[in-house]
């Protein structure tokens, strides 16, 4: 047995020798077929269809790896499995005011989200810049809201004559909705309208009885008003593409920024990056900030990308024939701006300089509170990871408001149960025991508006100051505006309007003071458009000027329309990442 | 001594330093706070026919929050309103808060409300609050008084009310 043993471990010391020469010349020089910055929503989705069409492709993530289930650690606690309860400390509050600020920000999900030293960055005007580094990014965190984009939104900058003209309109992305939505498993109603359109959705969740009833009371009132249930990124019918991702129905749980650990909501961890890991073809690198796109000058194009580990501080380089820019729209901004080159002194592909410029976001400056005292026959029961979604009605068919564009709006009845506590002692255990329906319904309604891009609302890189890693820390001026603010004054109108017709009572207006960036929302700064000196990206969102790297987060979006704007950008992911491998076969790129 | 603190303390736990800073000033048996705090929490939520706040564990979900759960301000603010309760002890019956039967405990807590000073009010209701939600959360309230389902599976919207 001795000499069989022996042979065995002379075996096993070759391979492993081989294995050193191998990863030796890898180090040289690691070569792709294509590479992916950033790991988010948007990351996902270029890595998952640049894999499933045989790329070997290099996913890189800037944060810690974080598995789907494995890595959820608060998945399935309940509060007094947890030191505060769900609360953080006070002192990580204090030392965190722009991340406390998020509405998800608690104990459970802390670890989750970048903490504010964590990644300076300058606020020449005050912006909370919310963000999630490790893998999947913010869609562990979102909110799942998936509405399509209609003809209305992309063709809104040339019918009012902002920002610029859309090089796509939404026959372009109509088939890649359709594609991302069948996979990501989007549950919705088919209401018919031509301003948020039809989806392949599943079953619907319900809208209650109060929700209903206002509803059709719009409908009566307000012609060109509806009151839909919100289409999110919940699976509630499990087809085959979902079991084969192992994801089962969503169990209502809306514990979901925890990670879910049935797959119910759509995220990168859940979904895409796994399915790409199965293709064979995806390498995932962590703890990897990507400082720079390298530009090779003989070549006239993108060879790869500098990274900075973020354990050791160590610089490596990788190398590929496209490089997708997908680090969440502000960090997109900030890396191909510092991707200086002799040919682009002023950031990759900014030869018209208008990079990092027109970054614009979802106006949620004002929400309504009331009291509905009817219905008081009937509550519900179990829990509801979605609201009700009252799309766009303003300036839909033309400009006719003294503000342009509109606003969406989130709308929600609940009957909540209420206890005493005025008391003490026997008095007040009893109350806690035995909690009573409220005598009326808690009404809730929040505005999501469209911004107006503008150059003055702008990033930059800072020409001192720089954070850990040695990347410029990136200078934030971003703030509303005169239209904002209208706009903001006409939802209050017309929401106490509609509100008092329909019988609520007790408004309350929610006057939001904070500043931009908590609708974790930002877009632009890399907008897409038909014109190379007005705009950075094409109709493919690659970039004009170095038509191998192809950005397709929220940095391309030309305008923000008012509906959440993640579904948009999975569908320009895929469609840009089919574009790239049919552009590489036919050797275009 | 050590016989003397248990009388005094009614036999509760003696627990020692979840305030921040060690020094009460006016208050010459500072370590009566720890079991003032959960004499309070007891007569908050006592024990009875069915668990209290102290046999829920509150307790120490309370210390831990007045440790670092609460900002400075909130956690003098507790610190004041205990050592009020105790003065109102002293001063009501001439006798330590601990020391008084629940009767006695909810009568002070009572007059505390209506004579104490805004910051002795708020630790008041500060301190309720946290023993209210410590017992919302707890195991056996979760568990056994108003089960909380961590997967409902449903959501019906439109259930009547029997």
């Amino acid at each position: 047995m001795s000499w069989l043993l022996i042979a065995i471990t002379v075996v096993l010391r070759l391979n492993n020798l081989s294995m050193v020469n191998l990863n030796l010349k890898a180090a040289v020089k690691q070569k792709y077929d294509a590479i992916v910055v950033g790991s988010g929503i948007s990351g996902g989705w270029a890595a998952k269809e640049l894999t499933e069409k045989g790329l070997k492709t290099l996913l890189i993530e800037r944060g810690r790896e974080v598995k789907h289930i494995e890595d959820y650690p608060t998945a399935t606690l309940l509060p007094f499995e947890m030191k505060h309860r769900g609360q953080l400390p006070h002192q990580v509050i204090e030392e965190n005011p722009i991340v406390s600020k998020c509405y998800a920000f608690n104990e459970t999900t802390a670890h989750f989200f970048v903490k504010d030293k964590e990644h300076p960055y300058v606020q020449e005007k005050p912006f909370s810049w919310i963000r999630a580094y490790q893998t999947g990014g913010k869609s562990l965190l979102w909110a799942r809201q998936v509405q399509r984009w209609s003809s209305f939104d992309f063709e809104g900058p040339a019918r009012d004559g902002y920002a610029v003209e859309w090089p796509i309109g939404y026959e372009d992305l109509a088939p890649w909705y359709s594609h991302v939505e069948k996979f990501a498993g989007i549950s919705g109603n088919k209401d018919g309208l031509p301003h948020l359109p039809d989806g392949e959705f599943l079953p619907p969740f319900p809208l209650n009885c109060v929700e209903k009833y206002f509803s059709e009371f719009v409908a009566q009132q307000y012609k060109d008003r509806q009151v839909i249930v919100a289409r999110c990124a919940h699976i509630t019918d499990p087809q085959p593409i979902h079991f084969q991702q192992g994801r089962a129905k969503c169990q209502h749980r809306t514990l979901c920024e925890r990670g879910c650990p049935f797959g119910g909501y759509f995220s990168s961890n859940a979904s895409t990056i796994p399915w790409a890991m199965k293709t064979g073809n995806l390498t995932l690198l962590s703890n990897a900030l990507v400082a720079e796109v390298i530009f090779d000058e003989k070549k006239n194009r993108a060879s790869g990308v500098r990274v900075v580990d973020t354990l050791t501080g160590e610089s490596k380089e990788y190398f590929a024939k496209i490089i997708f820019v997908n680090a969440a729209a502000l960090n997109s901004n900030l890396i191909l701006l510092n991707s200086k080159s002799n040919r682009f002194p002023n950031g990759l592909g900014n030869d018209n300089g208008l990079m990092g410029k027109y970054v614009a976001f979802h106006n949620y400056k004002a929400g309504i509170n009331a009291e509905y005292e009817g219905h008081l026959q009937i509550k519900t029961d179990g829990r509801r990871p979605t609201s009700g979604y009252i799309p766009r009605f303003r300036n839909l068919h033309k400009q006719e408001m003294d503000f342009l564009r509109g606003y969406a709006t989130s709308f929600s009845a609940s009957r909540n149960y209420g206890t005493d506590t005025s008391d003490i002692g026997e008095n007040l255990k009893n109350s806690l025991a035995n909690p009573s329906l409220n005598g009326h319904w808690n009404i809730g309604a929040g505005m999501m508006g469209e911004t107006i891009p503008k150059i003055t609302n702008f990033v930059a890189l800072d020409e001192k100051l720089k954070d850990a890693f040695g990347m410029p820390q990136l200078r934030i001026s971003v703030d509303y505006d005169d239209n904002d603010h209208k706009m903001t004054l006409d939802f209050v109108d017309q929401f106490s309007e509609m509100f008092t017709k329909a019988g609520f009572k007790n408004l309350k207006i929610r006057n939001v003071n904070h500043p931009p960036g908590l609708d974790i929302h930002e877009m632009g700064g890399i907008r897409m458009g038909k014109d190379r000196r007005t705009s950075l990206l094409n109709k493919w969102n690659q970039l004009h000027e170095c038509p191998n790297v192809f950005v397709t987060d929220g940095s391309c979006m030309t305008s923000t329309s008012t509906q959440n704007p993640s579904l948009t950008y999975m569908a320009l992911s895929a469609r840009a990442a089919n574009y790239a491998v049919e552009a590489l076969k036919k050797k275009l790129l | 001594m050590i016989r003397q603190m248990a009388i005094l303390t009614g036999g509760l736990p003696f627990l020692s330093g979840f305030l921040k800073g060690s020094s009460l000033p006016g208050v010459s048996l500072p370590f009566i706070t720890d079991n003032t705090l959960d004499a309070v929490i007891d007569t908050i939520i006592p024990e009875g026919k069915t668990p209290g706040a102290i046999s829920c564990g509150v307790s120490d979900y309370v210390k831990i929050m007045l440790f670092d759960g609460v900002s400075r301000e909130q956690n003098n603010a507790a610190k004041t309103a205990l050592d009020f309760l105790e003065k109102q002890a002293w001063t009501e019956v001439n006798k330590p808060f601990t020391a008084c039967n629940m009767e006695g405990r909810i009568q002070i807590w009572k007059n505390a409300m209506t004579t104490a000073s805004e910051i002795e009010k708020s630790g008041l209701v500060l301190l309720k609050s946290l023993t209210i939600k410590g017992y919302q959360t707890s195991s056996y309230f979760m568990k056994q008084v108003i089960p909380y389902e961590l997967a409902p599976n449903r959501y019906n919207g439109c259930v009547t009310v029997k």
